[in-house]
């Protein structure tokens, strides 16, 4: 007997993250999926972030990486409230593996009316880009000393990216990374899609993406609420 | 080294669709898969050869996988083509860069067959 079913490949995951994402929801959260190669600076990010954040809404951390919890030790250490995903070898991370660290944070209505999850995916331009983990937004990181050919490199992960992170900014001037080759990779890779460069270590253009980050959020868990989806 | 991810989800996927559908031996599963999936075919028949172990799959059960053609619409001429030359959308009529994908994302299970 042959049954036809035409479901997609990785349905299974997409259903967990819409889970994952009305979970979120009803209590008043957006998560955010951030994503890029090892050592592009997503935990230095989310530390300059933190006390930012903070003063606005509610913040918690989920961190991915293969082993250890060093990330999400950082984080508290920076007074962030923040669960470590192990993947144990899995090179991205999964809805069900973000179920799991909702279930460890017990994430309730903020006083602050709502809150953002900030989840930092495991560092590969590759992979993560296919899993769906429940993510209002997503924002890729690129730094400046892996070069300005990435975005042609790997479109994938940029192809569904929601802003673009330039970081470490201020090393620029001693490499050959131009923001301008970036661009042009962008304009046909994902069209007007924002681009910040940043430097999370000095500080410098942070501002300008959490500022966009807060408003898209916000808009996002509006945009929802009256759709009442 | 996506495709062990993909294949223990479309595996999941079979175990589900056979126990509604009533089979207890799958033999053959068809998926098709686009070409802009960057889903390789020995990784793909390597990840099925490992994760097809024990119920409901046969010994030996076939994968056959339908390879699609990625094919694009420019944004400018309207241009419908094959995007050549990796992941970045030039249209070869007029240059123009970016534009829709119409075809070649697909990763689907299409059917599972058995008894």
């Amino acid at each position: 007997m042959k049954v036809e079913i035409g479901v997609k490949a990785l349905g299974a995951n997409e259903r967990q993250a819409e889970a994952n994402r009305r979970r979120l929801r009803e209590a008043g959260w957006v998560a955010v999926n951030l994503l890029s190669s090892p050592g592009s600076g997503k935990t230095s990010l989310i530390e300059a972030a933190l006390p930012r954040l903070e003063a606005v809404c509610a913040v918690a951390v989920v961190e991915g990486d293969v082993e250890t919890a060093r990330d999400a030790e950082r984080v508290a250490a920076a007074g962030g409230r923040a669960v470590q995903i192990e993947t144990r070898g899995a090179c991205h991370l999964d809805a069900r593996m973000v179920a799991r660290a909702l279930d460890e944070l017990e994430l309730g209505r903020p006083a602050s009316g709502w809150g953002l999850l900030l989840v930092e995916n495991v560092g590969n331009l590759v992979c993560p880009a296919e899993y769906l983990l429940g993510e209002e937004l997503r924002v890729v990181l690129l730094s400046t000393p892996e070069g300005d050919d990435k975005v042609a490199k790997y479109p994938e992960v940029f192809r569904t990216a929601d802003a673009v992170v330039l970081n470490k900014m201020d090393l620029a001037p001693y490499l050959d990374f131009r923001v301008e080759r970036v661009g042009r990779d962008l304009a046909a890779v994902r069209p007007g899609v924002p681009v910040f460069p940043l430097s999370a270590r000095s500080g410098e253009g942070v501002e300008a993406w959490l500022e966009w980050l807060v408003r898209n959020a916000r808009e996002r868990l509006e945009l929802r609420k009256s759709a009442g989806a | 080294m996506h495709e062990f991810g993909i294949m223990e989800s479309v595996v999941e996927v079979v175990r589900e669709e056979a126990a509604r559908a009533g089979l207890r031996r799958v033999e053959r599963v068809a998926m098709v898969v686009g070409e802009r999936t960057a889903v390789l075919p020995e990784a793909l028949e390597l990840a099925w050869e490992a994760l097809r172990d024990g119920e409901p799959f046969a010994p030996g059960a076939r994968l056959e996988v339908e390879w699609r053609q990625a094919e694009a619409a420019c944004p400018a001429c309207g241009l419908r083509y094959h995007p050549e030359g990796g992941f970045l959308l030039v249209c070869p009529g007029c240059g123009a860069l970016g534009g829709e994908l119409l075809a070649g994302e697909e990763l689907r299970v299409a059917s599972i067959e058995g008894e």
